[in-house]
C-alpha cells in the first residue's frame, strides 16, 4: 500500500516525506567545524631580495612564460632600465639565491633578462611629457649617472649629464670588453635611453671641483657619479711608462688604439685583471696573470675565471712581485712566494726573475676627482659613493640618489622609484615550498663561442637565446611566495571550498576561500608549491 | 576545461564542473571525499552511484540533503555489487548503456562482507566500475580492523597492533582471477596516474575494479593536513604500489619512485603504527623488497 503512495507522489513530483534526497549538502555550514583557517600570504622571493635593484623577477617571468614579452619588458624596466646590458654583465645575484638550485638547477634569470633586454633595444621606453619645473645636473654617464637621470626624468625633472669622455657609459664602455658587452648593444641601449627620456648629455665636459659651487647654484640638485675609473698603481713601483694601470689599457683597447709591446704581466685577481688579460690575448699578446692568493680566492666572477682558463690564460697563484727593475726595453720582475702574515700577504722566499715588456697593475681602483671634499653640495652615487662594485649596484645607487632628490623636491609620493618592500620579513626558502608535483628540468643555459674561436677577435663569448628558445626556461620559475593561480590548492581541497580567480586584477585575491564550508584541514597549505597559503587560528 | 599546471609536460584536462558539493559530512582532510570528487569529475553526470554502509554513506549527507549531483542508491552493507548489477540490468532494459554504474564501497564492504557479491558480479562481467576506497579499517563504526587493515596497525579491535601473521588480503589478485575488464590501484596523491586510470576504466566495459588508498586522519592517527603526504609516502615506500593489469594479463607498476623511501619512514609518519617493533618493520621491508607489485598496505 505504501509503495502505491510513493508511486503516485513521484508521478505528481511531490517528494516530501519520501526517502529521496533532493537538496544539496551545501546548506550545512561545515565551516563551523574548523579551528584553523587558510589565508593567502604572499612572500618575498629570494631572487627579488638578492637583486640590488629588487626587480620583480617572478612577476615579469609570469608574463614571459605567458608569451607577453612586452608586458614582461615593462615590468623589468620599472626597476632595471638597461636589461640588455645587465643581462650580459651582471653576476646575477638573483640566480645565486634562486630556490630552484636546491631542486635541480638555478633558473637562468640572466638569460631571460638578456633576451628581454635585446627585445627592448628597438622598443622605446615610455617617455615622459611631464614637467615638474625642476632641474638636475649629473656628473658621469656610467650606470649610476644614467640611472639617476632616468628615474629623475620619469618624474618630470629636467636632467643634464656632464661626461668627460667622448661617449657615455663609463666603465661599461671603457672597462668591460666588447667580447662580454658588444658595443652595438651598449650603443643601442644607451641611445634608446637618452632619446626616450630626452636626457641632455654633454660629452667632452669634465667637471672640476672648482665648478661644483656654480653647478649647485644653476641646478636644483647635483648628483656626482664619477666612478672609480683609474687603476691605483702600487706606491713602491717606479713611475715609468712601462708600468700601466689596467683601466688605462682597457680604455685604450676600447678606443681601438694600437697597443705596443708583446709580453705582458698583469698583477691582480679581479675582473679588471682578467678582462685586461683576455683582451690582450685577443690582440695576439703573450699574457700572464700573477695573483698573490689562490685562484679560489680571486674576486673576479667565477664564470670569467673559467672562461679565461678555457682560453688558455696562464694564472700564477700565490706569488708576489717583490721588485721591479727597468733595463732598457724590458722590465725585470723578481717573483717571490706569498707569505701569509695574518690577513696580510708579504713576500716570502725568492722564486724567479722574469722579464716582460709591460707590467699592468689591476690591484685596485681610485677616483679621478677630489669631489669627496665637497660632499655637502652633492648627492654621491655609484662606485664613487660605495666603492668599486657592480653595474646593478651602481644602477641601484643612482636610483637611490634620484629618490633623495625627489624627496627633496616633494615629488616622491607622486613618483615612487624604489622597489624595496617595506616589510622586513625574510625571503621564502626552498623548505617552505612544496615541490612534490614538480618535475626536474635542465636549465636553459647560454651557448658559448668555442674557446678556440675566441682568442681571434672580440666577438661576444656568450651567445643569445631567443625569446622562443627561452619559453621553457621561463616555465621553470617556481614563483616562490607568489600565487600563480596554478590551482593545486583547488585540486586538493576535499571540501570544494577553494575557487581560483584566474583573471584576478591586482586588488582582488587570486584565491577565494569559502569559509562557510572550509573545515580547516590545512591540505591546501601543505600542497601549495609556492608556500603562499598559511593556516591561522580561527577564533 | 582548465589547463593543468602541475607539471608542464602533460596536458591532461580537469573540468571545473563539480559533481560533489561542499557541506558534506567527511572529517577534515578525508582522502575518501577528495577521491570521490575527482572520480566524478572524470565520470561526469551520466553516472549512478551505488553505495553500501560505510563512511561515505554518512558523508553523502542526511536526508533530505545529498553531496552528489548524480543519483545515489544506498544499499545494505554486503550488497553493493549485487545492487549495482541490478541497476545495470535496469539501465540495459531501458537501452541506457551510456550511463555508468559506479559501485563505491569501503574496504570492509569490499574485502570482507561484500566479497561474495563482487565475485558474482565479476564472474558475470557486469558492466560497472567498482571502486573500493580503502581507509584500512571499519572507520564509520569506530575503527575496527578489516582484512584490508595492514599488519602492525592499531585499531580499536587490535589495540596492540594487528598481528603480523595476518597479511593484507591481495584484492587485486582476487579480482584478477575473475578476468575483469579493467583493474588498477591508485591514489589521488598521484593525480595524473589517478586520472589516467579512472579515464581508462570509464572507456573500458565489463566489470572494472579500482583499489584506491584513501587516508583517514582519525583512523590513521595523523594530522588532517598530512593526509595527502602520508598517502604519498605509502607509494614512495612501496607499501602501496600503483598498479594496473596490462594487456598481457600481468599486474605491473605504473609508477616507480625516483628516490624510494623505507617502510620505516612511512610508519613513522602515523600514530597507528607506533607499536610496530624494529623486527616487524624489517619483516615488512623484506616483504616489499620480495614482491614489489603487491599492496601490503
Ligand atoms: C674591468 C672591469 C670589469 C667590470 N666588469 C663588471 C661586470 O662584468 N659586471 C658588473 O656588474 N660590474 C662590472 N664592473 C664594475 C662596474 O663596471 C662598475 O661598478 C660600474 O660601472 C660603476 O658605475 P658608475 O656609474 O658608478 O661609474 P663608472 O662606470 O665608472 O662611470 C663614471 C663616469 O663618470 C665620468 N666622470 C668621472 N669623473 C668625471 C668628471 N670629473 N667630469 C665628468 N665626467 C666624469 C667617467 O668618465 C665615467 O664615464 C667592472 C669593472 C671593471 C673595472
Ligand atoms: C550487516 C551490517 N553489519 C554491520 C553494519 C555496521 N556498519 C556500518 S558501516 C560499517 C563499517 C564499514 O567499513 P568500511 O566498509 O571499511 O567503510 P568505512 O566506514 O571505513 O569507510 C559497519 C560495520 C551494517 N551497516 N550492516
Ligand atoms: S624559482 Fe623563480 S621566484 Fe623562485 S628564486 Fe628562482 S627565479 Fe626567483
Ligand atoms: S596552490 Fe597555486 S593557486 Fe593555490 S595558492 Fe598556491 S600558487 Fe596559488
Ligand atoms: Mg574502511
Amino acid at each position: 500500500m505504501n509503495n502505491l503512495k510513493y508511486i503516485s507522489a513521484i508521478r505528481n513530483g511531490d517528494f516530501t516525506g519520501l526517502p529521496i534526497a533532493g537538496s544539496s549538502t551545501a546548506v550545512n555550514m561545515t565551516g563551523n567545524w574548523k579551528f584553523f583557517r587558510p589565508l593567502l600570504k604572499p612572500k618575498k622571493a629570494p631572487c627579488f631580495e638578492a637583486c640590488p635593484l629588487h626587480i620583480g623577477i617572478s612577476d615579469y617571468i609570469k608574463e614571459f612564460a605567458a608569451g607577453n614579452h612586452l608586458a614582461a619588458l615593462e615590468i623589468l624596466r620599472l626597476s632595471n632600465p638597461m636589461p640588455a646590458i645587465t643581462g650580459r654583465v651582471c653576476p646575477n645575484f638573483c640566480q645565486s639565491a634562486c630556490n630552484r638550485t636546491d631542486f635541480d638547477e638555478a633558473l637562468q634569470i640572466g638569460n631571460l633578462e638578456r633576451a628581454l633586454g635585446d627585445f627592448g633595444l628597438d622598443h622605446p621606453h615610455p617617455g615622459n611629457d611631464k614637467d615638474e619645473n625642476k632641474t638636475a645636473a649629473i656628473i658621469g654617464s656610467g650606470p649610476a649617472g644614467l640611472a639617476a637621470a632616468i628615474f629623475l626624468t620619469r618624474a618630470g625633472v629636467k636632467v643634464t649629464i656632464f661626461e668627460q669622455n667622448t661617449a657615455p657609459g663609463g666603465l661599461l664602455r671603457y672597462g668591460i670588453p666588447a667580447y662580454r658587452l658588444p658595443r652595438p648593444i651598449l650603443d643601442q641601449e644607451i641611445d634608446n635611453i637618452i632619446e626616450s627620456y630626452k636626457i641632455e648629455l654633454k660629452c667632452n665636459h669634465r667637471i672640476e671641483s672648482a665648478q661644483l659651487k656654480k653647478l649647485t647654484a644653476e641646478y636644483d640638485v647635483l648628483i656626482a657619479a664619477p666612478g672609480l675609473s683609474r687603476s691605483s698603481i702600487p706606491a713602491q713601483w717606479p713611475d715609468i711608462p712601462k708600468i700601466k694601470g689596467a683601466l688605462d689599457l682597457l680604455a685604450a683597447i676600447s678606443r681601438n688604439e694600437t697597443i705596443p709591446g708583446q709580453n705582458f704581466v698583469i698583477i691582480g685577481g679581479g675582473n679588471a685583471a682578467l678582462d685586461t688579460a683576455r683582451s690582450l690575448k685577443r690582440l695576439g699578446k703573450t699574457v700572464k696573470i700573477i695573483y698573490r692568493r689562490t685562484r679560489a680566492e680571486m674576486p673576479a666572477y667565477p664564470d670569467e675565471i673559467m672562461e679565461a682558463l678555457e682560453e688558455g690564460l696562464q694564472i700564477q697563484e700565490e706569488v708576489v712581485v717583490a721588485k721591479v727593475a727597468g733595463t732598457g726595453d724590458a722590465l725585470n720582475l723578481d717573483l717571490h712566494h706569498s707569505r701569509k702574515d695574518g690577513k696580510q700577504i708579504t713576500a716570502g722566499d725568492f722564486l724567479e726573475t722574469i722579464t716582460c715588456d709591460f707590467l699592468i697593475a689591476a690591484t685596485g681602483q681610485e677616483s679621478g676627482t677630489d669631489f669627496k671634499d665637497y660632499s655637502p653640495e652633492l648627492l654621491p652615487a655609484g662606485d664613487f659613493a660605495h666603492g668599486a662594485a657592480s653595474v646593478a649596484e651602481a644602477l641601484a645607487s643612482g636610483r637611490k640618489a634620484a629618490e633623495s632628490a625627489l624627496e627633496k623636491f616633494g615629488l616622491l609620493a607622486d613618483y615612487p622609484v624604489s622597489n624595496q618592500t617595506t616589510e622586513e620579513s625574510a625571503p621564502i626558502t626552498c623548505t617552505q615550498l612544496h615541490l612534490n608535483y614538480y618535475v626536474k628540468k635542465p636549465a636553459g643555459k647560454t651557448p658559448q663561442l668555442e674557446a678556440a674561436a675566441r682568442n681571434k677577435n672580440f666577438s661576444e663569448v656568450n651567445l643569445s637565446l631567443t625569446l622562443d628558445q627561452l619559453a621553457d626556461e621561463a616555465e621553470r620559475c617556481f614563483h616562490c611566495g607568489s600565487c600563480t593561480t596554478c590551482g593545486i590548492c583547488w585540486f586538493f581541497c576535499p571540501d570544494v571550498a577553494i575557487a581560483i580567480n584566474h583573471d584576478s586584477h591586482e586588488a582582488e585575491s587570486p584565491i577565494l576561500f569559502d569559509y562557510d564550508h572550509c573545515k580547516g584541514c590545512g591540505q591546501c597549505a601543505e600542497v601549495c608549491p609556492r608556500g603562499v597559503i598559511e593556516m591561522e587560528e580561527d577564533l | 576545461m582548465t589547463k593543468n599546471h602541475f607539471t608542464n609536460d602533460t596536458n591532461w584536462q580537469i573540468t571545473n564542473a563539480e559533481f560533489m558539493e561542499s557541506g558534506h559530512m567527511a572529517c577534515p582532510g578525508c582522502g575518501a571525499s577528495l577521491s570521490m570528487r575527482h572520480v566524478l569529475k572524470v565520470l561526469g553526470p551520466e553516472t549512478i552511484v551505488v553505495m553500501p554502509a560505510c563512511c561515505w554513506a554518512i558523508i553523502a549527507g542526511g536526508q533530505p540533503t545529498t553531496a552528489l549531483a548524480t543519483p545515489l542508491l544506498h544499499t545494505p552493507f554486503a550488497v553493493a555489487a549485487a545492487a549495482a548489477s541490478g541497476v545495470r540490468q535496469a539501465l540495459t532494459a531501458q537501452k541506457k548503456e551510456n550511463i555508468q554504474v559506479l559501485a563505491w564501497a569501503g574496504d570492509g564492504g569490499t574485502f570482507d562482507i561484500g566479497l561474495q557479491g563482487i565475485s558474482g558480479a565479476a564472474e558475470r562481467h557486469e558492466d560497472m566500475i567498482y571502486i573500493c576506497y580503502d581507509n584500512e579499517a571499519y572507520m564509520n563504526t569506530g575503527i575496527q580492523q578489516s582484512s584490508a587493515t595492514p599488519h602492525g596497525a592499531w585499531t580499536t579491535t587490535t589495540p596492540g597492533g594487528k598481528d603480523f601473521k595476518y597479511a593484507k588480503k591481495d584484492i587485486l589478485a582476487i579480482i584478477k582471477a575473475h578476468d575483469p575488464g579493467y583493474l588498477a590501484s591508485a591514489t589521488i596523491a598521484y593525480p595524473e596516474d589517478f586520472y589516467a586510470k579512472i579515464e581508462k576504466a570509464k572507456a573500458a566495459r565489463g566489470f572494472r575494479f579500482i583499489h584506491l588508498l584513501a587516508a583517514c586522519p582519525s583512523g590513521w592517527k595523523i594530522d588532517s593536513q598530512n593526509s595527502l603526504e602520508v598517502t604519498r609516502l605509502a607509494v614512495e615506500s612501496g607499501v602501496f604500489p600503483l598498479l594496473e593489469l596490462n594487456d598481457s594479463g600481468n599486474i605491473e607498476k605504473t609508477y616507480e619512485p625516483e628516490n624510494p623511501i623505507s617502510v620505516k619512514d612511512y610508519l613513522a609518519a602515523q600514530g597507528r603504527f607506533r607499536k610496530v617493533s624494529e623486527k616487524e618493520t624489517e619483516l615488512w621491508q623484506s616483504e616489499i623488497d620480495r614482491n614489489s607489485s603487491r599492496n601490503t598496505s
